[in-house]
Protein backbone atom coordinates (compact mmCIF):
# COMPACT_ATOMS: atom_id res chain seq x y z
CA UNK A 1 0.00 0.00 0.00
CA UNK A 2 1.04 3.56 -0.85
CA UNK A 3 1.55 5.48 2.20
CA UNK A 4 -0.56 7.48 0.41
CA UNK A 5 -3.11 4.96 -0.31
CA UNK A 6 -5.92 5.13 2.42
CA UNK A 7 -5.71 2.58 4.77
CA UNK A 8 -8.21 -0.72 4.61
CA UNK A 9 -6.56 -1.98 8.02
CA UNK A 10 -8.90 -0.57 10.70
CA UNK A 11 -6.00 -1.16 13.55
CA UNK A 12 -4.04 0.84 10.90
CA UNK A 13 -6.63 4.11 11.72
CA UNK A 14 -6.94 3.30 14.76
CA UNK A 15 -3.39 3.66 15.80
CA UNK A 16 -2.77 6.70 13.45
CA UNK A 17 -5.63 8.57 15.70
CA UNK A 18 -3.81 7.17 19.27
CA UNK A 19 -0.54 8.45 17.78
CA UNK A 20 -2.03 12.32 17.14
CA UNK A 21 -4.38 12.14 19.91
CA UNK A 22 -3.30 15.49 20.41
CA UNK A 23 -4.66 16.86 17.65
CA UNK A 24 -8.35 15.61 18.68
CA UNK A 25 -10.12 14.84 21.44
CA UNK A 26 -8.20 11.35 22.73
CA UNK A 27 -11.87 10.13 24.65
CA UNK A 28 -13.79 10.91 20.82
CA UNK A 29 -11.62 8.51 19.27
CA UNK A 30 -13.95 5.43 18.45
CA UNK A 31 -12.53 1.86 17.94
CA UNK A 32 -13.50 1.14 14.60
CA UNK A 33 -15.47 -1.81 13.59
CA UNK A 34 -12.99 -5.58 13.41
CA UNK A 35 -11.15 -4.02 16.46
CA UNK A 36 -11.24 -5.00 20.14
CA UNK A 37 -11.37 -2.77 23.19
CA UNK A 38 -8.59 -5.18 23.98
CA UNK A 39 -6.62 -4.57 21.12
CA UNK A 40 -7.04 -0.83 21.48
CA UNK A 41 -5.94 -0.30 24.88
CA UNK A 42 -2.75 -3.04 23.60
CA UNK A 43 -2.01 0.29 21.06
CA UNK A 44 -2.49 2.76 24.14
CA UNK A 45 -0.43 0.73 26.24
CA UNK A 46 2.26 0.83 23.54
CA UNK A 47 2.06 4.45 22.97
CA UNK A 48 2.50 5.26 26.70
CA UNK A 49 5.80 3.02 26.81
CA UNK A 50 6.70 4.86 23.51
CA UNK A 51 6.44 8.33 25.21
CA UNK A 52 8.50 7.01 27.65
CA UNK A 53 11.38 5.78 25.91
CA UNK A 54 11.62 9.27 24.03
CA UNK A 55 11.42 11.42 27.35
CA UNK A 56 14.71 12.41 28.60
CA UNK A 57 15.71 11.35 31.84
CA UNK A 58 16.36 14.63 33.36
CA UNK A 59 16.85 15.87 37.16
CA UNK A 60 13.72 17.35 38.46
CA UNK A 61 14.05 21.73 39.39
CA UNK A 62 14.35 21.90 43.42
CA UNK A 63 11.09 23.99 43.39
CA UNK A 64 9.65 21.12 41.98
CA UNK A 65 11.27 18.35 44.11
CA UNK A 66 9.84 20.50 46.89
CA UNK A 67 5.90 20.93 45.63
CA UNK A 68 5.79 17.33 44.37
CA UNK A 69 7.05 16.48 48.10
CA UNK A 70 4.49 18.59 49.62
CA UNK A 71 1.85 17.72 47.49
CA UNK A 72 3.03 13.89 48.40
CA UNK A 73 2.14 14.75 52.45
CA UNK A 74 -0.78 16.41 52.03
CA UNK A 75 -2.22 13.69 49.77
CA UNK A 76 -0.85 11.04 52.67
CA UNK A 77 -2.08 13.09 55.36
CA UNK A 78 -5.56 13.04 53.26
CA UNK A 79 -5.37 9.31 53.28
CA UNK A 80 -4.72 8.61 56.72
CA UNK A 81 -7.34 11.48 58.24
CA UNK A 82 -10.23 9.06 56.04
CA UNK A 83 -8.99 6.14 57.56
CA UNK A 84 -8.95 7.68 60.68
CA UNK A 85 -12.48 8.96 60.75
CA UNK A 86 -13.10 5.01 58.91
CA UNK A 87 -11.94 3.21 61.18
CA UNK A 88 -13.94 3.50 64.42
CA UNK A 89 -17.52 2.84 62.67
CA UNK A 90 -15.63 -0.17 60.84
CA UNK A 91 -14.59 -1.34 64.88
CA UNK A 92 -17.56 -0.66 66.52
CA UNK A 93 -19.88 -2.35 64.13
CA UNK A 94 -23.01 -0.49 62.55
CA UNK A 95 -25.17 -1.15 66.11
CA UNK A 96 -22.99 -0.30 68.81
CA UNK A 97 -21.14 2.97 67.52
CA UNK A 98 -22.60 6.28 69.00
CA UNK A 99 -25.01 6.59 66.25
CA UNK A 100 -27.11 3.41 67.98
CA UNK A 101 -27.13 5.78 71.15
CA UNK A 102 -28.23 8.76 69.46
CA UNK A 103 -31.22 6.73 68.52
CA UNK A 104 -32.13 4.86 71.31
CA UNK A 105 -31.98 8.29 73.27
CA UNK A 106 -34.67 9.40 71.03
CA UNK A 107 -36.55 6.26 70.55
CA UNK A 108 -40.27 7.50 70.64
CA UNK A 109 -41.74 4.40 72.77
CA UNK A 110 -40.05 5.29 75.67
CA UNK A 111 -41.87 8.47 76.67
CA UNK A 112 -44.75 6.93 75.67
CA UNK A 113 -43.89 3.76 77.83
CA UNK A 114 -43.06 5.64 81.08
CA UNK A 115 -46.48 7.56 80.77
CA UNK A 116 -47.84 4.16 80.11
CA UNK A 117 -46.54 3.20 83.49
CA UNK A 118 -50.09 5.31 85.49
CA UNK A 119 -52.28 4.52 82.69
CA UNK A 120 -51.21 0.46 83.04
CA UNK A 121 -50.69 0.57 86.48
CA UNK A 122 -54.82 2.07 87.06
CA UNK A 123 -55.91 -0.51 84.18
CA UNK A 124 -54.38 -2.94 86.66
CA UNK A 125 -56.22 -2.29 89.23
CA UNK A 126 -59.61 -2.28 87.48
CA UNK A 127 -57.80 -5.10 86.18
CA UNK A 128 -57.36 -7.08 89.52
CA UNK A 129 -61.12 -7.16 90.75
CA UNK A 130 -61.98 -8.00 87.20
CA UNK A 131 -59.27 -10.70 86.63
CA UNK A 132 -56.78 -10.98 89.49
CA UNK A 133 -53.97 -13.44 88.58
CA UNK A 134 -53.85 -13.17 84.76
CA UNK A 135 -53.87 -9.31 84.93
CA UNK A 136 -51.48 -9.38 87.90
CA UNK A 137 -48.45 -11.51 85.76
CA UNK A 138 -49.22 -8.99 82.60
CA UNK A 139 -48.39 -6.18 84.88
CA UNK A 140 -45.38 -7.81 86.40
CA UNK A 141 -44.37 -8.23 82.80
CA UNK A 142 -44.56 -4.85 81.82
CA UNK A 143 -42.85 -3.95 84.72
CA UNK A 144 -39.70 -6.29 83.86
CA UNK A 145 -39.43 -4.93 80.27
CA UNK A 146 -39.23 -1.21 81.84
CA UNK A 147 -35.95 -2.09 84.19
CA UNK A 148 -34.58 -3.88 81.06
CA UNK A 149 -34.85 -0.90 78.97
CA UNK A 150 -33.42 1.48 82.40
CA UNK A 151 -30.76 -0.96 82.21
CA UNK A 152 -29.71 -1.07 78.43
CA UNK A 153 -30.34 2.90 78.36
CA UNK A 154 -27.61 2.98 81.25
CA UNK A 155 -25.21 0.61 79.26
CA UNK A 156 -25.32 2.47 75.90
CA UNK A 157 -24.27 5.84 78.38
CA UNK A 158 -21.69 4.11 79.85
CA UNK A 159 -20.72 2.77 75.80
CA UNK A 160 -20.65 6.44 74.63
CA UNK A 161 -18.31 7.68 77.76
CA UNK A 162 -16.27 5.02 76.48
CA UNK A 163 -16.47 6.44 72.81
CA UNK A 164 -15.78 9.65 73.54
CA UNK A 165 -12.69 8.61 75.54
CA UNK A 166 -11.31 6.85 72.67
CA UNK A 167 -12.04 9.52 70.48
CA UNK A 168 -9.70 11.78 72.74
CA UNK A 169 -7.12 9.14 72.14
CA UNK A 170 -7.05 9.33 68.29
CA UNK A 171 -7.27 12.62 67.86
CA UNK A 172 -4.30 12.70 69.97
CA UNK A 173 -2.44 10.20 67.75
CA UNK A 174 -3.36 12.00 64.67
CA UNK A 175 -2.09 15.86 66.47
CA UNK A 176 1.05 13.25 66.67
CA UNK A 177 1.03 12.42 63.07
CA UNK A 178 0.57 15.77 62.28
CA UNK A 179 3.66 16.52 63.89
CA UNK A 180 5.88 13.67 62.32
CA UNK A 181 4.67 14.42 58.74
CA UNK A 182 6.02 18.32 59.41
CA UNK A 183 9.18 16.92 60.64
CA UNK A 184 9.17 14.43 57.60
CA UNK A 185 8.23 17.70 55.25
CA UNK A 186 11.54 19.18 56.80
CA UNK A 187 13.55 16.04 55.90
CA UNK A 188 12.17 16.05 52.48
CA UNK A 189 13.19 19.92 51.74
CA UNK A 190 16.49 19.08 53.14
CA UNK A 191 17.13 16.03 50.99
CA UNK A 192 15.56 18.28 47.70
CA UNK A 193 18.09 20.66 48.50
CA UNK A 194 20.99 18.32 48.81
CA UNK A 195 19.74 17.00 45.13
CA UNK A 196 19.80 20.28 44.07
CA UNK A 197 23.85 21.06 45.20
CA UNK A 198 24.40 17.56 43.14
CA UNK A 199 22.98 19.18 39.79
CA UNK A 200 26.48 19.44 37.14
CA UNK A 201 28.23 23.01 37.76
CA UNK A 202 29.21 25.17 34.95
CA UNK A 203 32.48 23.72 35.73
CA UNK A 204 31.86 20.18 35.24
CA UNK A 205 29.99 21.10 31.94
CA UNK A 206 32.82 22.79 31.00
CA UNK A 207 34.79 19.78 31.62
CA UNK A 208 32.34 17.79 29.51
CA UNK A 209 32.67 19.70 26.65
CA UNK A 210 36.65 19.78 27.17
CA UNK A 211 36.50 15.92 27.19
CA UNK A 212 34.40 15.58 23.78
CA UNK A 213 37.28 18.63 22.51
CA UNK A 214 39.84 16.22 23.58
CA UNK A 215 38.88 12.67 22.93
CA UNK A 216 36.51 12.64 20.12
CA UNK A 217 38.42 13.65 17.05
CA UNK A 218 34.97 13.50 14.70
CA UNK A 219 33.27 16.33 16.78
CA UNK A 220 32.31 19.42 14.64
CA UNK A 221 34.15 22.53 16.00
CA UNK A 222 34.19 25.81 14.50
CA UNK A 223 33.86 29.62 15.33
CA UNK A 224 31.32 31.94 14.72
CA UNK A 225 31.26 34.52 11.80
CA UNK A 226 28.26 37.50 11.86
CA UNK A 227 25.61 36.62 9.50
CA UNK A 228 24.13 38.92 6.89
CA UNK A 229 21.87 40.36 9.74
CA UNK A 230 24.37 41.10 11.92
CA UNK A 231 27.45 42.43 9.62
CA UNK A 232 28.59 45.28 12.38
CA UNK A 233 27.94 43.21 15.33
CA UNK A 234 30.96 42.22 17.94
CA UNK A 235 30.86 38.71 19.39
CA UNK A 236 32.86 35.72 19.92
CA UNK A 237 32.28 31.81 20.43
CA UNK A 238 32.06 28.86 18.85
CA UNK A 239 30.68 25.85 18.18
CA UNK A 240 30.72 21.89 19.25
CA UNK A 241 28.78 18.85 18.60
CA UNK A 242 29.81 15.31 18.92
CA UNK A 243 27.77 12.86 16.19
CA UNK A 244 28.44 10.24 18.65
CA UNK A 245 27.29 11.48 21.56
CA UNK A 246 24.52 13.32 20.14
CA UNK A 247 25.19 16.32 22.24
CA UNK A 248 27.18 19.92 21.60
CA UNK A 249 27.17 23.27 22.80
CA UNK A 250 27.87 26.57 21.81
CA UNK A 251 29.60 29.40 23.29
CA UNK A 252 29.39 33.07 23.60
CA UNK A 253 30.85 36.35 24.24
CA UNK A 254 28.91 39.95 23.25
CA UNK A 255 26.02 38.69 21.80
CA UNK A 256 23.01 41.04 22.78
CA UNK A 257 20.68 40.17 24.76
CA UNK A 258 16.99 40.93 22.52
CA UNK A 259 13.63 41.73 24.00
CA UNK A 260 10.71 39.53 25.31
CA UNK A 261 8.99 38.66 22.18
CA UNK A 262 12.39 37.13 20.30
CA UNK A 263 14.63 34.67 21.12
CA UNK A 264 17.42 33.21 19.40
CA UNK A 265 17.21 29.37 17.39
CA UNK A 266 20.15 27.22 16.33
CA UNK A 267 19.69 25.36 12.95
CA UNK A 268 21.84 22.64 11.80
CA UNK A 269 22.44 22.15 8.43
CA UNK A 270 23.07 18.10 8.01
CA UNK A 271 25.02 16.59 4.54
CA UNK A 272 23.07 13.57 4.59
CA UNK A 273 19.25 15.05 5.06
CA UNK A 274 17.10 16.37 2.59
CA UNK A 275 14.35 18.85 3.93
CA UNK A 276 15.10 22.16 5.94
CA UNK A 277 17.68 22.55 8.58
CA UNK A 278 17.25 20.28 11.83
CA UNK A 279 15.80 22.68 14.66
CA UNK A 280 18.28 22.39 17.31
CA UNK A 281 16.40 24.52 20.25
CA UNK A 282 15.94 28.16 21.17
CA UNK A 283 18.12 30.25 23.51
CA UNK A 284 18.65 33.72 25.23
CA UNK A 285 20.97 35.17 25.93
CA UNK A 286 21.01 37.55 29.57
CA UNK A 287 24.23 38.24 29.68
CA UNK A 288 25.95 39.82 26.86
CA UNK A 289 29.65 40.54 28.56
CA UNK A 290 29.91 36.83 30.22
CA UNK A 291 30.37 33.93 28.29
CA UNK A 292 27.49 32.23 28.27
CA UNK A 293 27.38 28.20 27.28
CA UNK A 294 23.98 26.73 26.06
CA UNK A 295 23.27 23.38 25.07
CA UNK A 296 22.25 22.07 21.87
CA UNK A 297 18.81 20.42 22.19
CA UNK A 298 18.65 18.77 18.46
CA UNK A 299 15.15 17.36 17.80
CA UNK A 300 16.08 15.14 15.14
CA UNK A 301 19.59 12.84 14.71
CA UNK A 302 22.50 14.51 13.41
CA UNK A 303 25.64 12.69 11.93
CA UNK A 304 27.10 14.91 9.49
CA UNK A 305 26.81 18.83 9.98
CA UNK A 306 28.38 21.03 7.65
CA UNK A 307 26.92 24.22 9.20
CA UNK A 308 25.24 25.64 12.22
CA UNK A 309 23.16 28.57 11.71
CA UNK A 310 21.67 31.18 14.68
CA UNK A 311 18.63 33.44 13.95
CA UNK A 312 16.37 35.27 15.53
CA UNK A 313 12.51 34.44 15.33
CA UNK A 314 9.56 35.13 17.86
CA UNK A 315 10.01 33.61 21.23
CA UNK A 316 7.94 30.78 20.63
CA UNK A 317 10.48 29.62 18.08
CA UNK A 318 9.33 28.76 14.50
CA UNK A 319 9.25 24.73 12.91
CA UNK A 320 10.73 26.78 9.64
CA UNK A 321 12.90 29.71 9.68
CA UNK A 322 12.33 31.76 6.93
CA UNK A 323 15.91 33.60 8.08
CA UNK A 324 15.24 36.62 7.51
CA UNK A 325 17.23 37.47 10.60
CA UNK A 326 20.57 35.66 10.33
CA UNK A 327 22.55 36.20 13.32
CA UNK A 328 25.87 34.09 13.20
CA UNK A 329 27.10 30.93 10.93
CA UNK A 330 29.40 28.31 12.08
CA UNK A 331 30.06 25.69 8.69
CA UNK A 332 33.08 24.09 6.85
CA UNK B 1 8.74 -11.88 24.13
CA UNK B 2 6.86 -10.47 26.51
CA UNK B 3 7.02 -7.59 28.42
CA UNK B 4 8.16 -8.56 32.23
CA UNK B 5 5.89 -8.11 34.52
CA UNK B 6 6.63 -6.04 37.80
CA UNK B 7 6.96 -8.39 40.97
CA UNK B 8 4.27 -8.05 43.33
CA UNK B 9 7.07 -6.49 46.15
CA UNK B 10 7.85 -4.06 42.93
CA UNK B 11 4.45 -2.65 42.95
CA UNK B 12 3.57 0.56 44.95
CA UNK B 13 0.66 1.21 43.65
CA UNK B 14 -1.84 -0.59 46.02
CA UNK B 15 0.59 0.53 48.84
CA UNK B 16 0.09 4.64 47.72
CA UNK B 17 -3.65 3.85 47.34
CA UNK B 18 -3.61 3.41 51.01
CA UNK B 19 -1.65 7.08 51.59
CA UNK B 20 1.55 4.74 52.73
CA UNK B 21 4.46 7.73 53.02
CA UNK B 22 7.24 5.71 52.08
CA UNK B 23 5.89 3.92 48.52
CA UNK B 24 4.89 7.74 47.33
CA UNK B 25 8.44 8.63 48.28
CA UNK B 26 9.83 5.19 46.75
CA UNK B 27 7.61 5.66 43.74
CA UNK B 28 8.38 9.80 43.18
CA UNK B 29 12.17 8.57 43.01
CA UNK B 30 11.84 5.89 40.91
CA UNK B 31 9.45 7.78 38.28
CA UNK B 32 9.13 12.03 38.56
CA UNK B 33 12.45 12.34 35.97
CA UNK B 34 11.08 10.28 33.26
CA UNK B 35 7.15 12.23 33.84
CA UNK B 36 9.40 15.68 34.14
CA UNK B 37 11.62 14.76 30.94
CA UNK B 38 8.38 14.30 29.03
CA UNK B 39 6.22 17.08 30.43
CA UNK B 40 9.28 19.48 29.73
CA UNK B 41 9.60 18.21 26.19
CA UNK B 42 5.69 18.24 25.70
CA UNK B 43 4.73 21.79 27.24
CA UNK B 44 5.53 25.02 26.21
CA UNK B 45 7.63 26.50 29.31
CA UNK B 46 9.21 24.80 32.44
CA UNK B 47 6.71 26.33 34.47
CA UNK B 48 3.98 24.77 32.60
CA UNK B 49 6.10 21.57 32.42
CA UNK B 50 6.85 21.90 36.67
CA UNK B 51 2.81 22.21 36.91
CA UNK B 52 1.64 19.15 34.67
CA UNK B 53 4.17 17.13 36.32
CA UNK B 54 2.69 17.63 39.73
CA UNK B 55 -0.62 17.13 38.58
CA UNK B 56 -0.14 14.29 37.10
CA UNK B 57 1.27 11.94 40.48
CA UNK B 58 -1.65 13.76 41.79
CA UNK B 59 -3.76 11.97 39.35
CA UNK B 60 -1.93 8.54 39.61
CA UNK B 61 -2.07 8.70 43.33
CA UNK B 62 -5.74 9.62 44.40
CA UNK B 63 -6.43 6.35 40.78
CA UNK B 64 -4.06 4.17 42.47
CA UNK B 65 -6.35 1.95 43.99
CA UNK B 66 -7.71 1.44 40.63
CA UNK B 67 -4.58 -0.14 39.50
CA UNK B 68 -4.35 -3.62 38.53
CA UNK B 69 -1.46 -5.71 37.82
CA UNK B 70 -2.86 -8.02 35.24
CA UNK B 71 -3.76 -4.98 32.70
CA UNK B 72 -0.83 -3.46 32.46
CA UNK B 73 2.51 -2.28 34.14
CA UNK B 74 2.95 0.28 36.92
CA UNK B 75 5.11 2.19 34.04
CA UNK B 76 2.34 1.78 31.74
CA UNK B 77 -0.16 2.84 34.19
CA UNK B 78 1.72 5.96 35.10
CA UNK B 79 2.55 7.01 31.44
CA UNK B 80 -1.04 6.35 30.21
CA UNK B 81 -2.12 8.74 32.63
CA UNK B 82 0.88 10.92 31.79
CA UNK B 83 -0.34 11.46 28.85
CA UNK B 84 -3.76 12.14 29.11
CA UNK B 85 -3.01 15.08 31.35
CA UNK B 86 -0.16 16.23 29.03
CA UNK B 87 -3.46 16.48 26.03
CA UNK B 88 -5.74 17.65 27.94
CA UNK B 89 -3.52 20.89 29.10
CA UNK B 90 -2.60 21.60 25.52
CA UNK B 91 -5.89 20.96 24.86
CA UNK B 92 -7.15 23.44 27.38
CA UNK B 93 -4.80 25.68 26.96
CA UNK B 94 -5.84 25.50 23.24
CA UNK B 95 -2.13 26.03 22.42
CA UNK B 96 -0.36 23.09 20.29
CA UNK B 97 2.18 21.58 22.41
CA UNK B 98 5.63 23.59 22.82
CA UNK B 99 7.91 23.64 19.32
CA UNK B 100 10.56 24.06 22.61
CA UNK B 101 11.88 24.49 25.44
CA UNK B 102 13.64 28.09 26.04
CA UNK B 103 16.83 26.87 27.62
CA UNK B 104 18.14 28.10 30.39
CA UNK B 105 21.20 30.27 29.47
CA UNK B 106 24.26 28.48 31.19
CA UNK B 107 22.48 25.08 32.12
CA UNK B 108 22.60 22.09 30.31
CA UNK B 109 19.63 19.56 30.89
CA UNK B 110 21.07 15.99 30.67
CA UNK B 111 21.64 14.38 27.67
CA UNK B 112 18.63 12.23 26.76
CA UNK B 113 18.49 8.78 27.76
CA UNK B 114 20.93 9.36 29.95
CA UNK B 115 21.76 7.07 32.66
CA UNK B 116 19.94 3.97 31.12
CA UNK B 117 20.63 1.70 34.07
CA UNK B 118 18.25 3.97 36.01
CA UNK B 119 15.27 3.13 33.91
CA UNK B 120 12.78 0.56 33.78
CA UNK B 121 13.15 -2.45 32.16
CA UNK B 122 10.23 -1.81 30.39
CA UNK B 123 11.23 1.94 29.25
CA UNK B 124 14.63 0.47 28.16
CA UNK B 125 12.73 -2.56 26.19
CA UNK B 126 10.59 0.31 24.63
CA UNK B 127 13.58 2.29 23.85
CA UNK B 128 15.66 -0.75 22.50
CA UNK B 129 12.49 -1.49 20.13
CA UNK B 130 12.14 1.98 19.16
CA UNK B 131 15.59 1.84 17.90
CA UNK B 132 14.93 -1.31 15.75
CA UNK B 133 12.55 1.15 13.86
CA UNK B 134 12.86 2.44 10.54
CA UNK B 135 14.42 5.77 11.00
CA UNK B 136 11.86 7.49 9.82
CA UNK B 137 9.00 5.37 11.93
CA UNK B 138 10.98 5.98 14.82
CA UNK B 139 11.23 10.18 13.91
CA UNK B 140 7.88 10.51 13.34
CA UNK B 141 7.06 8.44 16.63
CA UNK B 142 9.60 10.67 18.62
CA UNK B 143 7.73 13.92 17.49
CA UNK B 144 4.40 13.10 17.72
CA UNK B 145 4.47 10.80 21.14
CA UNK B 146 7.71 12.16 22.56
CA UNK B 147 7.07 15.80 21.75
CA UNK B 148 3.41 16.11 21.40
CA UNK B 149 3.84 17.41 17.13
CA UNK B 150 1.30 17.16 14.58
CA UNK B 151 1.70 15.85 11.89
CA UNK B 152 1.58 19.29 9.63
CA UNK B 153 4.57 20.12 11.98
CA UNK B 154 5.91 16.98 11.55
CA UNK B 155 5.80 16.97 7.59
CA UNK B 156 7.37 20.64 7.95
CA UNK B 157 10.37 19.83 9.89
CA UNK B 158 11.43 16.18 8.23
CA UNK B 159 10.19 17.36 4.69
CA UNK B 160 8.34 14.51 4.01
CA UNK B 161 4.39 14.46 2.67
CA UNK B 162 1.70 14.73 5.05
CA UNK B 163 0.42 11.00 4.17
CA UNK B 164 4.00 9.94 4.92
CA UNK B 165 3.76 11.24 8.29
CA UNK B 166 0.65 9.48 8.71
CA UNK B 167 1.69 6.20 7.21
CA UNK B 168 4.87 5.91 9.82
CA UNK B 169 2.66 6.80 13.03
CA UNK B 170 0.38 4.17 12.38
CA UNK B 171 2.82 1.37 11.05
CA UNK B 172 5.31 2.56 13.17
CA UNK B 173 3.43 2.16 16.29
CA UNK B 174 1.71 -1.14 15.31
CA UNK B 175 5.33 -2.66 14.85
CA UNK B 176 6.27 -1.61 18.02
CA UNK B 177 2.90 -3.22 19.68
CA UNK B 178 4.44 -6.30 17.75
CA UNK B 179 7.80 -6.14 19.14
CA UNK B 180 7.13 -5.44 22.63
CA UNK B 181 4.42 -8.06 22.86
CA UNK B 182 2.19 -5.53 24.78
CA UNK B 183 -0.88 -8.00 25.29
CA UNK B 184 -4.48 -7.42 24.50
CA UNK B 185 -5.95 -7.93 27.24
CA UNK B 186 -9.69 -6.37 28.21
CA UNK B 187 -9.37 -3.44 29.98
CA UNK B 188 -11.52 -2.63 33.30
CA UNK B 189 -14.29 -0.33 32.88
CA UNK B 190 -11.80 2.34 33.55
CA UNK B 191 -11.40 5.76 31.75
CA UNK B 192 -7.56 5.76 31.62
CA UNK B 193 -6.92 3.58 28.53
CA UNK B 194 -7.74 0.59 30.17
CA UNK B 195 -5.60 1.26 32.60
CA UNK B 196 -7.18 0.16 35.97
Amino acid sequence: MSPHAPHDDPREALAEAIVFAHESDPRAIETPTGVTTAERAALEHTAALASAACASNEPLPPRLQQSLAAAALSYCAERSTLAANAAPRIAAGPTSGPGFVTSLARRPWRHWTSGAVTGVAAAAAALWFAFVLPTRQQCELTQSQLVSTSAELRASQDTLASRTAELATRTSELANRTTELANRDQRLAAQAAELAALRPSEAELRARRAAVLANDHHAFHRTWKPGPGSRDAHFSGDVVWSPERQDGWLSFRGLPKLDADHAYQLWIVDQRRDGPPVDGGLFLIENPDAETLVPIHAHLRVEHPVAFVITIEPKDGVVVSKQEHVVAIADS
Amino acid sequence: MRPPRPRMTDCLLPKIAAGDPAAVDTFLKRHSHMVWGLARRFCRSAEDAEDATQEIFVDVWKSAARYDAAHGSEVTFLMTIARRRLIDRARRSGRRPAAELLEDAGTIAAAPHQDRAELHDEVQRAQAALSQLRPEQREVLDLALGQGRTHQEISAAIGIPLGTVKSHARRGLIRLREMLGVEATPPNADKDGGVS
